[in-house]
């Protein structure tokens, strides 16, 4: 038996990989090599690339010496991955791959990989990396602002009402007090973000302020004050 | 060291028949498993369609072929892709 493709036109047209014809005894030939784990079967190269790159880059690494939570290095890789779609401008995959996060993880979720994907996250862990004590002391205040990103973290938008939206952070950090709050904007954000973060500032006395500013992202993070006695 | 075959370039009748080896069918679309259900992806619960699908080792893994997916593989079994 045979299938439809002409292994000799197939051969020549480069469509065979690797010296396969696409006859019966070649498919039975590739099943024993898969059940042997000798083979896989992949679509494009650029999708199992761009998932393995992330794995090798140094935030990883560090990171990864931090967690163990499988769904927490999931998104901090899917993090890594929306950066290297947004630089290579791949805005429908990149859209699309947000879409499959937010079903899978929810909004928290998202809000971690992005979290991770504008650079916010990687300046927060070097902080606690430096100030902290013991590994198991950085590990825990990375899973807790992971587990309270909602009440630890604003992304601002360019539509939002900078007024309303310093109040709901104000809020926040009065209801929780956070170690850090981070409020975050890229692009046509940054300057309602700045306006926000003045007007936050006012009104919290007992947090001062880092800012990280690149030409197309805007960072600040409220570090609550050390209280000594 | 374990080799890659791209179904991007393999017939759809070798593909069907490829799957029908491991024990699942379609229907021209979809991966489709023994009891006639739509095979989903494991990690997005999402069905495979015939042309975005990624098998890979352990325990015939078929997958969609995204970066959540791959990553959620990789992670689960190591770096064996």
């Amino acid at each position: 038996m045979s299938f439809e493709t002409d292994p000799i036109e197939s051969a020549t047209t480069g469509a065979v990989k690797g010296g396969l014809e696409w006859s019966t005894e070649k498919l039975k030939e590739i099943v024993a090599k898969f059940k042997n784990r000798q083979i896989n079967f992949i679509g494009d190269n650029e999708t199992i690339d761009i998932a393995k790159e992330q794995r090798v880059t140094p935030e990883w690494k560090l990171f990864s010496q931090y967690v163990m939570d499988k769904k927490l290095r999931v998104l901090f890789q899917m993090g890594l991955t929306l950066r290297k779609m947004e630089t290579q401008n791949k805005q429908n995959a990149l859209e699309l791959l947000k879409k499959k996060i937010l079903n899978k993880y929810d909004t928290d979720g998202l809000h971690i990989a992005q979290l991770v994907q504008n650079g916010s996250f990687s300046r927060y862990m070097g902080n606690i990396v430096e100030k902290a004590s013991t590994q198991q002391t950085v590990t825990f205040e990375i899973e807790n602002l992971f587990a309270h990103i909602e009440n630890t973290v604003a992304f601002i938008q360019t539509d939002d009402d900078p007024i309303k939206k310093a109040k709901q952070i104000i809020t926040k950090i009065l209801a929780h007090t956070p170690k850090t709050f981070i409020i975050c904007s890229s692009g046509s954000a940054m300057n309602r973000c700045e306006e926000i973060k003045e007007y936050v500032i006012t009104e919290i006395s007992e947090y001062e302020v880092e800012s990280y500013n690149s030409p197309n992202k805007r960072i600040y993070f409220f570090n609550r004050k050390v209280t000594t006695l | 060291m374990t080799e890659s075959v791209s179904l991007k370039e393999m017939p759809l009748d070798f593909k069907i028949a490829l799957l029908r080896e491991l024990g699942y069918d379609s229907d021209g679309t979809f991966v489709i498993e023994k009891n006639g259900k739509k095979h989903e992806d494991r990690y997005t619960n999402e069905p495979i369609r015939l042309d975005n699908m990624v098998i890979l080792p352990g325990s015939t893994v078929i997958l969609d072929n995204n970066p959540l997916s791959i990553t959620s593989f990789l992670e689960e079994f190591g770096d064996v892709i």
